[in-house]
């Protein structure tokens, strides 16, 4: 009795650590930048707030081309403000610390962030903005779009103030007190005009499907189903034993 | 002493019916592994090959490519077909959308309780990415809407529709869900 009930227990709990292993993913992947703006930027889509953000990409085993955006408040927390779309760029002076273009827009504009660097690599992602808002700042900042190292970037005179802030040596510049006011401040610009609804008539590609397809599944219930039971059946058994025991 | 024997063998029924319970879910997790990992393995091996071939006529389970949604952490191999085998491996590309970025509205289905889970989370500029041999198109999320079945016009091409995801809607359900939940995104390289 006592060994069948130890091969039971055994069997189960190798059921249940099998289900229980989890992989580790790495962190040097995502390339992750944290950084400081003393003024507000543009970026596709949203104008950044003065605050600390995090740049890095996203978890993706083939796209290296979509940046995430994070605003970090005075807690420390961080909320996705964007997922950017990126091009690869390439510099041939290899940085030693993020290196951050900027394009200046129109007058009264921010300065919008063109591309940036990952320390040690000479591929930086460019960021993609809107046809006629990229024809515009080509037009009038062509010869000023010249690399600003992040640490280095209040002595542009159109630059916002930008810091590294994973930097020991910090700049004097930093706004700390507006930490408090980074997440109330951020702009979220428009979404640009919803997809329009297909036009009735239109011809539907699906010439043979008549119905969506069945995409339910019933994995979870089976496998709550399969730990309900193997939980039971256990707490039968040991109920049992107990008894016979007493 | 037969109801203390009778409840021993409750308790080893139950326990034998959940261990083939689990080492059933276990199966089908590692099938689906397992098909996840040679289609990734031959989208690797042959994206650089087909980059510039033209494009051959889909049966049945061939591999279309892979597509993420990297805010979601959502990367799933994409294979022809929607019926329930196509499904239980990966996502389905559903038969007659387009095949192509660029050619219109290419229509994706997958399992609400595995791959397509995440989606409940989704929202409008989303980036989607879907990696085929000719190379990697990238959308972005337009909007979501809640349809019944039989509504296949949700597939049908339109301006801003260039790529559909179908699931079942509501997402914690048991049994078959009486509705889909649709994704709608726009090719961002346009």
């Amino acid at each position: 009795m006592n060994i069948r009930f130890n091969a039971l227990f055994l069997s189960s709990s190798l059921a249940l650590s099998i289900f229980m292993t989890n992989p580790a993913m790495a962190d040097e992947f995502n390339k992750r930048v944290e950084l400081q703006f003393g003024a507000p930027v543009q970026i596709p889509g949203h104008v950044l707030a003065p605050g600390k953000y995090v740049f890095e990409l996203a978890e993706s085993s083939f796209d290296r081309n979509t940046v995430e955006v994070f605003s970090r408040d005075s807690d420390g927390k961080e909320n996705l403000v964007a997922t950017l779309f990126a091009i690869p760029d390439y510099t041939s002076n290899t940085p030693d610390k993020p290196i951050i273009h900027f394009e200046e827009r129109h007058s009264g504009s921010p300065v919008a962030i063109r591309s940036w660097f990952y320390p040690g690599e000479n591929t930086g992602w460019e960021f993609l903005y809107p046809k006629g808002q990229n024809l515009e700042a080509e037009a009038t900042t062509a010869p000023n779009s010249a690399p600003v190292d992040a640490a280095a970037a209040p002595t542009m005179p159109s630059a916002p103030v930008v810091q590294l802030v994973q930097q020991k040596d910090p700049i004097p510049e930093v706004v700390a007190a507006e930490d408090e006011q980074v997440e109330e401040q951020i702009l979220v610009a428009q979404n640009e005009a919803p997809a329009q609804p297909p036009v009735l008539g239109t011809e539907i590609q699906t010439g043979s499907t008549q119905v969506l397809p069945q995409t339910a599944g019933n994995s979870y219930l089976e496998l709550m189903t399969g730990f309900a039971m193997l939980g039971g059946g256990l707490a039968v058994l040991f109920a049992t034993r107990r008894k016979s025991i007493a | 002493m037969l109801k203390r024997r009778w409840l021993t063998w409750v308790g080893s029924a139950l326990i034998f019916g959940g261990v083939a319970l689990l080492a059933w879910c276990y199966w089908t997790l590692h099938e689906r592994t397992t098909a996840q990992r040679r289609a990734k393995e031959w989208l690797i091996g042959t994206t650089a090959v087909h980059r510039t071939a033209s494009p051959t006529p889909m049966r049945r389970g061939d591999v279309i490519g892979e597509l993420e949604i990297p805010r979601l952490q959502v990367s799933v191999m994409v294979f022809e077909g929607d019926d329930a085998g196509i499904l239980s491996e990966g996502a389905g590309h559903i038969p007659g959308t387009a095949l192509q970025s660029g050619r219109g509205n290419i229509g994706i289905a997958a399992h609400r309780d595995t791959y397509f889970r995440p989606l409940r989370l989704v929202h409008a500029n989303d980036v989607i990415a879907l990696k085929t041999p000719a190379g990697i198109a990238r959308y972005a999320v337009t909007e979501t809407e809640i349809v019944q079945p039989s509504d296949v016009s949700v597939l049908a091409g339109a301006p801003g529709r260039d790529l559909t995801l179908v699931t079942c809607y509501p997402f914690y359900y048991v049994g078959n869900a009486p509705q889909r939940f649709i994704v709608h995104a726009r090719n961002l390289n346009n």
